[in-house]
């Protein structure tokens, strides 16, 4: 890969079809290969392709991508979550967020009940194993899960004691599928 | 159009000394906003412009989505201080037809059909008003789309062109506008000559809307330069 130190703005030609192949950040028209979008162009001489690295892009999910979301719905065999961040990315989702994440994906271990797993308005930190036809996340990691919990009796956050959770207010214990630093992230920076 | 009004002056020079065909003087700014996802100031002569994009993002609420692209939702507003009347704040005739003529214009360069489901919102905020808003407007908001990474096929650049005492002239200024004989703003794709916004207001023969729209054309050529390099500075420093 050899890197050109030339900057592009949208619409600026690269090239023609005869000499580069498009790439990432750019568009064929009529022969013609264009930038769009504000970066720095690349060319890759040994696959003759052209690309442009962008200084900032829109927030697509992607696969491997790990994700912050809010449970919505709970089936039998999956739960159905909205996804509200992309971890590393500050900007707003564009596209899909809802998400779904089966039973079999939840834990490395065997799963009887999802509901001892997540609750409805939990926050979970998830990887997307899935993103066409659709999305869809998993838990099956060590350090992933939930986030933050409220508590099923009086909607107070709980807090972590030992593999399960407690509720400060009633005294209640719930069970989940802890994440690693639950109570650790500020959800309202999110 | 008010007659008695001279708006040129002895020496064939306009009011503010300007040549028929010069332009007012352009600074244009982008990433001047931490918060938004791209952002651009203009200054055009008297008219300062601040232009904000946030998105592509989930459209809300969902019966407005479209399930193959995303739409393009512009937002022009007219600060109350930005005239030397107080301009009454909010949503009135004139801006939101600004905010769909910008608007429209602006979704022809960009890629939506690769953010189905989602909105680009597009916000245009003008401090001060020396006519010509709705290209400065514009403007702005184009180099604030590339900010912020939005796919597009080009950027758009904006220029009016005008009559005033039976002359062609170039960017009208707010007293051209206001006592003038006609006003055309046009919105062009510098790359590939495509026109993606024209109005006029008042009466132009053939030959004279020929000459203002080349004028206008070939002023879209320069300012197009400003925003290029607007947008490399703007790489430059990060």
């Amino acid at each position: 890969m050899v890197e050109n130190e030339e900057i592009v703005i949208p619409g600026e030609k690269v090239g023609t079809l005869e000499e580069v192949i498009p790439g990432r950040g750019t568009f064929e028209e009529n022969g013609i290969v264009y930038s769009m979008g504000l970066g720095k162009l690349r060319f890759d001489i040994e696959e003759m392709k052209a690309s442009v690295r962008t200084l900032k892009s829109p927030a697509q999910i992607r696969k491997r991508d790990l994700v912050i979301a809010v449970v919505n719905d709970i089936r039998n065999s999956m739960v159905v979550a909205r996804v509200v961040h992309i971890v590393g990315n500050d900007r707003q989702i564009a596209g899909e967020t809802t998400a779904s994440l089966h039973v079999s994906k939840v834990s490395r271990d065997y799963v009887q009940d999802i509901r001892r797993m997540f609750r409805i308005c939990d926050y979970i930190r998830a990887r997307v194993i899935q993103v066409r036809p659709s999305l869809q996340v998993s838990t099956a990691e060590g350090d992933l899960g939930v986030l933050r919990a409220l508590c099923m009796r009086c909607r107070a956050p709980m807090t972590r004691k030992d593999n399960t959770l407690k509720c400060p207010e009633c005294g209640r214990i719930e069970t989940r599928k802890i994440g690693a630093d639950y109570g650790d992230v500020d959800l309202s920076k999110l | 159009m008010n007659k008695e009004v001279k708006l040129l002056r002895e020496d064939g020079l306009r009011l503010d000394g300007r040549r028929y065909d010069e332009l007012r003087p352009i600074k244009i700014e982008a990433g001047v906003l931490n918060r938004a996802d791209g952002s651009a100031y203009l200054e055009w002569g008297s008219n300062k412009v601040l232009a904000a994009i946030y998105g592509p993002r989930e459209l809300h609420p969902r019966h407005m989505q479209n399930s193959m692209k995303a739409i393009v939702r512009c937002k022009y507003s007219m600060a109350s201080f930005s005239v030397p009347d107080r301009k009454r704040p909010g949503p009135d005739r004139r801006s939101t037809e600004i905010s769909k003529v910008i608007g429209e214009a602006l979704e022809s360069v960009i890629f939506t059909e690769q953010f189905p489901r989602t909105v680009v919102d597009v916000f245009i905020e003008v401090f001060q008003a020396d006519a010509g808003t709705r290209v400065a407007g514009l403007t702005a908001a184009s180099v604030a789309l590339a900010d912020a990474g939005v796919p597009m096929k080009a950027l758009i650049t904006a220029c009016a062109a005008g009559k005033v005492e039976d002359t062609v002239v170039l960017d009208l200024g707010k007293l051209e506008d206001n006592a003038g004989q006609a006003d055309l703003p046009m919105a062009i794709i510098p790359t590939t000559g495509e026109i993606v916004l024209m109005q006029m207001d008042g009466h132009l023969t053939p030959a004279e809307f020929r000459k203002a729209r080349d004028m206008a054309v070939n002023a879209c050529y320069q300012i197009y330069e400003m925003q290029k390099d607007a947008l490399k500075r703007r790489y430059a420093a990060e």
